[in-house]
């Protein structure tokens, strides 16, 4: 087993983490900034730098640290939902739906709002058909659950991939930057990081229930959970946190698995500590990948769904395996 | 101590009836064993009992209140089950596992405190586990998940303990630890209630038996009333010999 760090430590040293991925991605750019340079800018000095550092590079920060925390608590919470923790966020389709809308807005030429309101109502969609047919015999199993997402999420993809044939070639490449995951369009931070405010506020009161459904609805009823009514609340939270984390950023991959499931081996599986720690990895993890994916290769930006990858993967493979032993 | 008790309860899977106008009480310091074939509705029955499955009929009430008018934290407190199988997808170590028991008693946001963790401890010492409190449950031996899970129903200090095959997976040694640890809760007042295989481990570790035909018939007495030649050969649907063994009747198929 690897070594357990406690809760306490965990939580400060993720708060520093991202603390420290948002000033990183504040001074990180074209115009570099120095340590100096930017808390003047920060301080409201007027000069270039304060206009990059808070009209560019501060909301596109904050709208990849909301994105990357709703996409790890809606990861860690879909887990336990489906009592499997290979789940993501986008298992039960959320994402595909959301995608579908987003690529006709695409396709229709509208620009901009249309394409957020597409992408969310997409989502909204998929969500409400999902529980629906999951529901409508009575009989509620998270198998069942997982079926329906994984073929609706199926028929989605059918349909992305109708749509990026049928396309011309003038709003291909902007169908494809979506798909990969994408926060250059990042306006206004304030929506995504309210959402999350209210996924945590939301989720975190059941954090305990939490712990016994992960052992099993049976055990969790016996020990005292309402286990039907917390599995319909943990769906309704877990795919509108995925709604509006692809409605911002497009299908980011990898945050939702890897950031939970690292975490749970880091520090144990207590969901009071292991969603908000969720919430901090998640944005810092984010916020670094956007910033680098805007850097690396700059002025060329890079998916940054494609970065989150990159950098999940080894790490993912490193810990499954050494803790295998 | 308070009172267990079915009126009038039936019980269906799938439009078959299983056990129909079942009415009995599982009283403070009775230790009952439940016998049936497979899907005689064993499972089914103590499901109900503890008050997680719906009865197609009748009701079971708690200190003379039904089980739906109570808040299931507050129940949870006083009915524990040991279910047949645990899943444990996600990390955790053996401790961990064994305070899920405390849940019903603690607020949210409390930390287990030194009496949970000795009570817990306690029950992982009961069954042999006081060792293994720091390994990962995904390194555990299914016997050894098994006692796990007693232990994790230990913890949860419940005043009738329903049991679904305590014995599956357990050797001979910790199979008798884990039966004479449930009668002696049984003689210190709590109501005991297990399924079980073995009609002599019934006769020897219970004081009490129903039988479950499966087809609707049920029958509930002491054990001498109950385990008779007769009684399991209809039960089972195979011939048993009652046999005098050294603590009490053995019970052999017959040809």
């Amino acid at each position: 087993m690897t070594p357990r760090l406690a809760a306490s430590a965990l939580l400060p040293l993720l708060a520093l983490l991202a603390l420290a991925s948002l000033l990183a991605a504040l001074a990180a750019g074209s115009v570099a900034l120095s340590p100096a340079e930017l808390f003047a800018a920060l301080g409201g000095e007027p000069g270039l730098a304060r206009d990059v550092v808070l009209e560019l590079r501060l909301p596109r920060a904050l709208t990849a640290f909301a994105v990357g925390g709703l996409l790890a608590l809606a990861g860690a919470l879909m887990q336990v939902l489906l009592g499997n923790p290979l789940a993501d966020p986008y298992v039960l389709g959320v994402s595909g739906g959301a995608a579908v809308g987003a690529l006709l807005a695409l396709l229709l030429g509208v620009a901009g709002i249309s394409v957020t309101a597409g992408a969310f109502f997409g989502a909204l969609a998929s969500i409400v058909l999902v529980f629906g047919l999951a529901h409508s015999r009575g009989e509620r199993s998270p198998t069942r659950l997982l079926l329906t997402g994984v073929v609706m999420a199926a028929g989605w993809g059918a349909g992305i991939n109708l749509l990026l044939t049928l396309a011309p070639d003038a709003p291909l490449r902007g169908m494809l930057f979506w798909l990969m995951g994408d926060l250059s369009q990042a306006g206004f931070p304030g929506a995504g990081l309210a959402v999350l405010a209210v996924g945590v506020a939301a989720t975190l009161p059941f954090a305990r229930d939490l712990n016994l459904l992960a052992r099993g609805e049976l055990q969790a009823g016996a020990l005292g959970v309402s286990v039907g009514r917390l599995r319909l609340h943990l769906y309704l939270v877990a795919s509108l946190l995925t709604a509006a984390a692809v409605t911002l950023g497009g299908s980011i991959g990898f945050v939702g698995l890897i950031i939970p499931h690292l975490l749970r081996l880091l520090a144990g599986s207590d969901h009071r500590m292991l969603l908000p720690a969720s919430v901090l990895a998640g944005g810092a993890l984010l916020t670094a990948a956007d910033t680098l994916a805007r850097t690396a290769l700059a002025p060329q930006q890079l998916p940054v769904g494609v970065l989150t990858a990159l950098l999940g993967v080894p790490v993912f493979l490193y810990l499954l395996t050494r803790s295998g032993r | 101590m308070s009172t267990l008790r079915a009126e009038g309860l039936s019980l269906a899977v799938a439009g078959r009836t299983l056990c129909a106008d079942l009415d009995l009480a599982f009283a403070p310091g009775e230790c009952w064993a439940l016998l049936g074939r497979n899907g005689a509705g064993k499972t089914t029955l103590l499901h109900t009992l503890v008050g997680l499955r719906e009865p197609q009929a009748g009701r079971v009430y708690y200190d003379g209140r039904p089980l739906s008018q109570w808040r299931r934290r507050a129940l949870a407190r006083h009915l524990g089950l040991l279910p047949q199988d645990n899943a444990d997808p996600f990390p955790a170590t053996v401790l961990e596992t064994a305070l899920l028991g405390r849940h019903p008693h603690q607020g949210l946001w409390a930390a287990d405190s030194s009496e949970d963790r000795a009570l817990a401890r306690a029950a992982l010492a009961a069954v042999d586990m006081a060792e293994l409190e720091a390994r990962s449950v995904a390194r555990l031996s299914g016997g050894e998940r098994r006692r796990l899970a007693v232990a994790t129903l230990l913890t949860q200090d419940s005043a009738v303990l329903l049991l679904d095959e305590p014995i599956n997976h357990l050797d001979l040694r910790h199979g008798v630890g884990v039966l004479t640890r449930f009668r002696a809760l049984a003689d210190s007042g709590r109501s005991v209630i297990m399924s079980l295989h073995d009609p002599g481990l019934a006769a020897r570790w219970c004081d009490r038996v129903l039988l479950l035909y499966g087809d609707g018939r049920w029958a509930a007495g002491t054990t001498a009333e109950m385990l008779t030649e007769e009684n399991l050969g209809a039960l089972y649907g195979h011939p048993v010999k009652a046999v005098a063994g050294p603590y009490g009747p053995v019970f052999v198929p017959g040809d």
